[in-house]
């Protein structure tokens, strides 16, 4: 009788246990959304709430999720500091400070998550904005993105962020227009047949790959293929307003 | 009643009882919910409204974001007592406990404050610059290294900042009214001894640690930490570099060294290797720039380095590291009877191995070392082997737990011995081969023992205080000292700070001063007081210091009638300093910096008189009264830039010979004057420099470097020198004509 009862509380604990996995498995989708949609409605308030969330998510045990908490912590911050002009210089730092905080740890947790190093190589890129910061962050940050690359060559997201980097950097420090077109294009096609490898792992950048290929297009002078690329990353992700209400009026600004 | 009816009968009036139940709940909760209100304002420190601060319930995921007013305002589904707690990136977050009552509202501000940085020596001592690649350096190592006329050496580049006075065109770093043996020198917890190479009275040429093997620097100029001991003036702690996080290599062709060294991690974050070697020939460049007649035997020297970094745990270092370098140099001197030439042999060697580790709070470093300092010299009849040894074990813990409070104590013992063999003069003025000489061969030890308490406290946001005391024993002068050392400092605003500190400092004798044929086995400790009060701004581009001090020297050691040496001597500095400096190098088409240093100094100057001493308080050697260094770089074209720096001092005090007495075999001896009555004139240096940054691919360096030194060809005078009765002096001029260099620098990372 009595191993009867303990195999009934095991059957009992192992939906238990796949509900509290799908919980959280359904509360990253939540903030995966939640942090998406508040970047495209340019509501940072929002953000800020997701960020809160998260909070709770770093207290769990469990290191994966810990790990992703952290992650998707360092994203908002991430967002917060790009992707809203209006907040001021001095509090978009403090997120950019946030952020590499946070991937710092994430990567600290799990020395081979490529995604980590990912971002964390793009926010040292974005501390290395002068010759004198570019010194210190620049190594920091090609250090990152090439343990990102050596981990998950093949990493859509990878390849973006690390396109994005050559995008911005000067070019005696690796930079080139030409050289993130390319590898915005080849991100692209990762980003076609990738599966994500599990339920907590980031999903974004699908169409913000065909944005960031119009900006270099643009930087190229190349406007006919930024316009073409503008208008597939709104085929992926219709009414993107970043798409729609920034980029494609500067574009018709600039080739007028 | 059938049972079926009797059934229906009770499931309806149980529904209808649910129903009224239901029906009275939710009109209250939707009360409550429509009324119970928890709003107010978030401010930051100035009173401004902060957006996008996140205001929350603890313990609940009820909250809002503050509007761009500020304003917040959370619904509460209950009434009671709750916390609410505030947060936002930058700031420390704040909370409060508010009572609410069913139905009401309830208002409550926040004001945040700003987070502090995180509280290090550099923010609450008193004045210090430093160099590094963390945050808040004054410079960077880029910096250093193309500063003109700095050679791209450490203590010439921090020569340019105000305190440090233009004695002479070496690389001697005389702090503050403060003689240049007042400076302590730390390498990784390791004291550098010899901290000069081609060593003269006034320092030496160059610093003996090249910037390469340093990540960075901390110059304190007075009122340093209580880490700190037996040093009265200044302290120069330097951090060699860590683990090499890439395959890394360099290679320098200049007109009179060759250098190459590089950095490899083994095993990646976990063990690495740093190494480089430098070979002088300074024979072609003295050829070169018409100079080479000016030497009997041009500087030459060769240097190397060697060092493993092992990271084999989480949080422990462990770094060895070795470095060895030897010099030599001859000069001809002229001498009043006889032509003669200065020659010198130096070999420095030092070894530490150090352990860091670092568990949670708390952080210990812990080194050994030994550094070991031999110097033959010889002049005329004196020859002189001197054989300098220091070992020394240091611990340094800093705990980290408090909030708003760091903790810092540490312990150390030294043995330092000073050997001597050779012959000296048996008239220290006259060195002529044919007159009279005796043998030496001498040993001296001393052991110190030191340890320190100190404490930062974050008093207030605004407000932080450095508490710290330091107790030393040395086994000769047999008394503990007990240095208080107190730092205030006061953030006027974001951007600029007020800070206060004052203290004492110690310094004991050289070993071989207590010997009993010329020195004092009895001698005291010699001690000094500091009194800074200073203002700092800095914000974006601009950085702004300026520090008024007072200086006060007691028990100093000069010599003495009855005991050759005494702890009899006193004097004081004061002054005030002035730092401007505008952006950073590259980061800005133009950066520079201007240090401008006003200074008395004065002290009690023993006089040798016909059999007996007298004493003069007077301006000290080191009283240089105004010090001015304008160092300004710009980028030219593309990647090619330029830059000068421009150097002026009042003229160093001098003790001028007025007439002369005749001695035995023809020889005089001279009558000198008031102690520093007149002065050398005026200092004035120009010096200029080009680079050419070429980046093949990523992360390779080439650059291209030429400088000019002392463009105006000024003639400076570094003394005088007299015929042989003395009746007639004539200036002896510096070595430093115009002078030019240049060589290619290669950085690969591989």
């Amino acid at each position: 009788m009595k191993y009867l009862i303990t195999l009934f509380f095991w059957l009992l604990l192992i939906p238990m246990s796949q509900q509290v996995s799908a919980q959280d498995s359904t509360q990253f989708d939540e903030i995966r959304q939640s942090i998406e949609t508040a970047v495209d409605s340019l509501q940072p308030e929002r953000l800020i709430g997701v960020n809160t969330k998260l909070k709770t998510l770093i207290q769990t045990g469990d290191p994966e999720i810990k790990k992703f908490a952290y992650y998707y912590r360092g994203y908002s911050n991430y967002r917060l500091q790009n992707s809203f002009p209006k907040i001021n210089e001095d509090q978009q730092e403090e997120y950019l400070d946030e952020a590499t905080i946070m991937f710092e740890k994430a990567v600290e947790m799990d020395p081979k998550f490529a995604e980590g190093y990912a971002m964390l190589g793009s926010c040292y890129g974005m501390k290395a904005s002068g010759f004198f910061s570019g010194m210190k962050y620049g190594p920091k940050s090609d250090n990152a993105m090439g343990k990102a690359k050596e981990l998950a060559p093949e990493n859509p997201r990878v390849v973006m962020l690390d396109a994005i980097g050559k995008l911005y950097k000067p070019s005696m420090f690796g930079g080139s227009t030409e050289g993130a077109i390319e590898g915005f294009k080849r991100a692209a096609e990762l980003f076609e047949d990738w599966q994500t490898p599990n339920r907590y792992a980031p999903r974004w950048g699908e169409a913000e790959v065909y944005a960031w290929l119009g900006q270099g297009y643009v930087q190229a002078e190349k406007y006919e293929e930024a316009r073409q690329a503008y208008e597939k990353a709104l085929k992926v992700k219709p009414g993107y307003p970043w798409v729609e209400n920034v980029l494609i009026p500067e574009l018709k600004e600039k080739s007028q | 009643m059938t049972h079926l009816q009797c059934h229906i009968k009770r499931a309806v009036s149980f529904i209808i009882c649910g129903i009224v139940v239901i029906a009275a709940v939710i009109p209250m909760q939707a009360q409550q919910r429509g009324q119970t209100v928890i709003k107010g304002i978030v401010l930051n420190e100035k009173g401004k409204p902060l957006h996008l601060a996140h205001v929350m319930v603890e313990g609940t995921s009820n909250g809002d974001v503050s509007n761009r007013e500020g304003r917040f305002q959370i619904e509460m589904p209950s009434s009671g007592s709750v916390v609410i707690v505030v947060s936002m990136v930058g700031y420390a977050p704040a909370k409060e406990e508010v009572n609410v009552e069913a139905a009401k509202t309830v208002e409550i501000n926040f004001q945040l404050q700003r987070k502090q940085a995180k509280l290090d020596e550099t923010t609450v001592t008193a004045d210090a610059f430093t160099t590094g690649d963390t945050e808040g350096v004054t410079l960077s190592p880029t910096e250093v290294v193309t500063t003109p006329g700095a050679a791209a050496d450490i203590f010439r580049s921090l020569q340019t900042f105000p305190g440090v006075s233009n004695m002479d065109e070496g690389s001697g770093l005389f702090v503050r009214g403060g003689d240049v043996s007042e400076v302590s020198f730390v390498l990784d917890q390791a004291p550098v001894i010899h901290p000069y190479k081609y060593e003269r009275p006034t320092g030496g040429v160059f610093g003996t640690i090249p910037p390469f093997l340093v990540s960075g620097t901390y110059f304190s100029t007075g009122g340093f930490s209580a880490k700190y001991g037996n040093a009265m003036s200044a302290v120069l702690a330097m951090e060699s570099k860590g683990m090499p996080d890439a395959n890394q290599f360099d290679a320098n062709i200049g007109m009179a060294a060759l250098s190459a060294g590089g950095a490899v991690p083994i095993v990646p974050d976990k063990l690495g290797v740093r190494f480089s070697g430098n070979r002088s020939l300074s024979q072609f460049m003295f050829k070169v720039n018409g100079l080479a007649d000016d030497f009997e035997q041009a500087p030459m020297g060769a240097d190397g380095n060697f060092s493993i970094i092992a990271k084999p745990y989480q949080g422990t270092t462990i770094k060895f590291f070795n470095y060895v370098n030897s010099s030599r140099v001859g000069v001809p001197v002229p001498q009043p009877s006889f032509d003669a030439t200065y020659r010198s042999k130096e070999q420095n060697r030092l070894h530490n191995l150090q352990w860091k580790q670092l568990w949670s709070n708390w952080l210990v470093k812990t080194s050994a070392s030994v550094n070991r300092y031999q110097n033959d010299r010889q002049l005329g009849g004196l020859d002189l082997n001197e054989a300098d040894r220091a070992y020394k074990l240091r611990s340094d813990l800093e705990f980290s737990g408090f909030e708003n409070m760091i903790w810092y104590a540490g312990m150390e013992w030294g043995r330092f011995g000073n050997e001597f063999t050779g012959q000296l003069p048996g008239d220290e003025d006259i060195l002529d081969p044919t007159a009279d000489f005796y043998t030496i061969d001498e040993q001296y030890f001393t052991k110190r023992l030191g340890g320190y308490l100190e404490s930062e406290y974050q008093l207030l946001p605004q407000w932080k205080l450095r508490l710290g005391v330091r107790m030393d024993y040395e086994n000769h002068a047999k008394e503990w000292t007990i240095d208080p050392r107190i730092s205030l400092q006061y953030q006027v605003a974001n951007h600029s700070n007020i800070r206060l500190a004052s203290g004492r400092y110690h310094q004991y004798a050289e070993p071989f001063q207590y010997n009993s044929a010329t020195g004092n086995r009895n001698l005291g400790v010699q001690q000094a007081w500091h009194y800074i009060a200073g203002y700092e701004f800095k914000k974006s581009l601009f950085h702004v210091r300026m520090e008024g001090y007072y200086k006060s020297y007691d028990d100093l050691i000069i010599e003495d009638e009855q005991q050759n040496l005494s702890n009899t001597g006193y004097g004081e500095a004061y002054g005030a300093d002035f730092f401007f400096k505008y952006s950073d190098f590259m980061r800005t088409p133009f950066n520079g910096w201007i240090s401008y240093s006003f200074l008395r100094s004065k002290r009690l100057h023993p006089r040798q008189k016909s059999g007996s001493i007298d004493y003069e308080y007077a301006p000290s050697a080191f009283d240089i009264t105004h010090n001015l260094n304008v160092v300004a770089k710009a980028r030219l074209v593309d990647m090619l830039t330029g830059g000068f720096t421009y150097r002026y001092s009042t003229g160093r005090p001098f003790t001028p010979v007025i007439s002369a007495e005749p001695a035995s075999g023809g020889y005089y001896l001279p009558v000198e004057g008031s102690v520093h009555s007149q002065r050398l004139p005026h200092f004035h240096r120009l010096d200029l420099n080009l680079s050419y940054y070429w980046v093949p691919k990523q992360n390779w360096s080439v650059i291209f470097y030429t400088s000019v030194s002392n463009v105006l060809d000024r003639k400076n005078v570094t003394d005088y020198t007299y015929n042989n009765d003395y009746s007639q002096r004539r200036p002896i001029y510096s070595d430093y004509s115009r002078f030019v260099y240049a060589g290619v620098t290669i950085n690969l990372e591989l």
